[in-house]
């Protein structure tokens, strides 16, 4: 009992991880892998039959939830938040304080030339 | 204004235009609105050639920051409760008031099993909940409502200065009905003095209406307190629990709370769905601000949209279930942001009192750096709606001038919200942007110089040009 219990256990922990990797949506990601995480460990140490089948049960149909929540997000999914851009193309640090918020002036101000090596680097990476 | 005369920028649409604002007969004000997608261009036009694709890709903004002026922030839904709303947006899409087939009967078992989780979470009685558009619209029913049911007899109501919008509008409104109303000060840390409290009632007092905690700068009422003193003086009490709902324990029991407003969206539910909590031992009675069909209990006619009460009783339900796990979580990333950007920024102000507070909602004034550069200049991170380029008042917060912060405190000051969903990483990334833009700034700014230079700002004569 406690032998397949134990495998059961892991292996539905593996899935639900698996299946949070999945969201397109940052904050839901992230979220469900750290309280996976730890409701798993928290919970670890009970010993009670009946209730580490209730929790099993809980875990189940929360695994239904995001397998069903990961499709929903896949087909709305937008564009991604600019912490999950690896940090050498996240908005540069401005050297020249100027330099910030020279996407706000008007069109016709001729471009700053530290801009155009920027758009360089970023056609790499596309 | 707005095209320019070289090649065309990608896309090709107006990127801005300039809106004028009347203030009042002599006074507008010219205010550039700046489209969303042409800020979220990190290119300069111009700087690409019109045949290759734009190369940066668009970067949302995360939402942990926002400029004051209310809750601006939107949380994001809990997928668990999307999850739990869509068989009522698809195929169970009954009426809940239809009492004569099977579709009305699941929506109403529904909607009951809703009124039953809003109930549990503030250990209320089902019967006891109002299903609402929102905590405006709860805020307006419970303060119009108990105000005109009771005014033959009662016409005083007590409330605070730095209470939400609707409720202080709602006050306003019932002043031209002939009420007067008392708007309590609060002392210099955002907490209501109890001491003036008791003060301000009056024979002819039906209600007392201060909010749980505050939205701006994320104190925490003593709510204990005053619903035993409103008790003591068979006075109704209402309070605006919007902020405070599945984030800290309430009990509407304990707390001796009378009337209570909740909203959906601020515990990670659905938008355009609220509650009223409405007591019915001793019972509070109401004037209704809705007529129709006596739903809810004649307080509020009108269908009760399911999916949205659904979404609603999972979202509370939720937060039940995490809300010890989401505020010890919080509390430490609210803990690292703080210390994070004090030790490393001097002359950081936090508006509100330290100990008694959500630490969920954190305020933060710059001295000696202007506001609203700060906001631009931390974009990424920003809520766009809430910039000050968009926003037609310059006006800081009234909240703020509640508390008694100077002027320039007031205009440099923001507001930090972290929840369910705010990772670390969003955290260190806000902080490190927050202190760089902080010392730029700075660095630019004359008064900081002279406070370098150990002159007092205040000894300052300045001189009219």
């Amino acid at each position: 009992m406690a032998a397949s219990s134990r495998a059961q256990v892991l292996r539905l922990y593996r899935a639900l991880l698996r299946e949070s990797q999945r969201f397109s949506c940052y904050g839901y990601r992230t979220y469900a892998i750290r309280r996976i995480k730890d409701a798993f460990r928290e919970n670890k140490n009970i010993t009670d039959s009946e209730k580490i089948e209730e929790l099993l049960n809980k875990a189940k149909a929360n695994l239904q939830v995001i397998q069903r929540q990961v499709t929903i997000g896949e087909m709305y999914a937008t564009e991604k938040l600019v912490i999950e851009y690896p940090i050498d193309i996240q908005p540069r640090k401005a050297s020249n304080p100027e330099t910030t918020l020279a996407h706000l002036q008007h069109p016709t101000v001729p471009p700053r030339t530290e801009t155009a090596p920027r758009t360089e680097t970023a056609h790499a990476h596309v | 204004h707005g095209t320019s005369t070289g090649p065309k920028p990608i896309p090709s649409q107006p990127h801005s235009m300039t809106i004028s604002l009347w203030l009042s007969p002599c006074h507008h004000l010219s205010v550039e609105a700046i489209s969303l997608a042409y800020l979220r261009q990190e290119n300069v036009p111009n700087s690409a050639p019109a045949a290759m694709p734009t190369a940066k890709p668009i970067m949302k903004p995360i939402f942990i920051l926002s400029k004051q002026l209310g809750w601006v922030v939107c949380v994001p839904q809990d997928p668990r409760v999307l999850d739990s709303m869509l068989p009522y947006l698809t195929a169970y899409y009954g009426n809940p008031h239809s009492r004569t087939h099977a579709y009305g009967w699941e929506s109403e078992a529904a909607m009951e099993k809703a009124r039953r989780q809003v109930a549990d979470l503030i250990g209320a009685d089902s019967r006891e909940i109002i299903f609402t558009s929102g905590a405006t619209e709860s805020n307006n029913m419970a303060i119009k409502g108990v105000a005109r049911f009771y005014k033959s007899r009662k016409k005083h109501i007590i409330t605070t200065q730095t209470e939400h919008k609707c409720v202080l509008d709602s006050c306003r409104s019932l002043e031209t009905e002939g009420f007067h109303i008392t708007y309590l000060p609060v002392k210099k840390n955002g907490l209501v003095d109890l001491k003036e409290l008791e003060a301000a009632f009056q024979p002819d007092t039906s209600l007392v209406s201060v909010m749980t905690v505050n939205n701006e700068i994320g104190v925490k009422q003593p709510i204990h307190d005053i619903g035993e003193i409103c008790r003591a003086r068979n006075v109704f009490f209402h309070t605006d629990a919007a902020q405070a709902i599945g984030k800290i324990p309430m009990d509407v029991n304990n707390m001796k709370i009378d009337l209570m407003s909740i909203s959906g969206h601020k515990i990670y539910g659905p938008k355009g769905v609220g509650a009223l909590y409405v007591r019915r031992r001793p019972r509070v009675r109401l004037e209704p601000l809705q007529s129709g069909g006596g739903q809810e209990r004649g307080l509020r006619s009108g269908t009760v949209p399911t999916p949205l009460a659904v979404g609603l009783g999972a979202a509370c339900e939720v937060a039940q279930q995490e809300m010890e796990y989401d505020h010890k979580r919080i509390s430490q990333l609210a803990e690292r942001l703080v210390t994070k950007i004090m030790s490393e920024v001097p002359d950081v102000v936090m508006n509100g009192d330290q100990k008694h507070r959500y630490p969920g909602c954190i305020n933060l004034s710059f001295a000696y750096v202007e506001g609203e550069s700060l906001l631009m200049a931390l974009k990424d991170v920003a809520l766009s709606s809430g910039s000050a380029c968009t926003s037609a008042s310059l006006e800081p917060s009234y909240v703020l001038r509640a508390i008694g912060t100077d002027e320039d405190l007031a205009h440099s000051s923001i507001r930090f919200g972290i929840g369910r969903f705010t990772t670390e990483e969003e955290v260190d990334y806000t902080v490190q942007k927050c202190i760089q833009h902080v010392k730029r700034l700075r660095e630019m700014s004359p008064l900081w110089e002279m406070v370098q230079d150990g002159i007092d700002l205040k000894s300052i004569k300045w001189t009219q040009h």
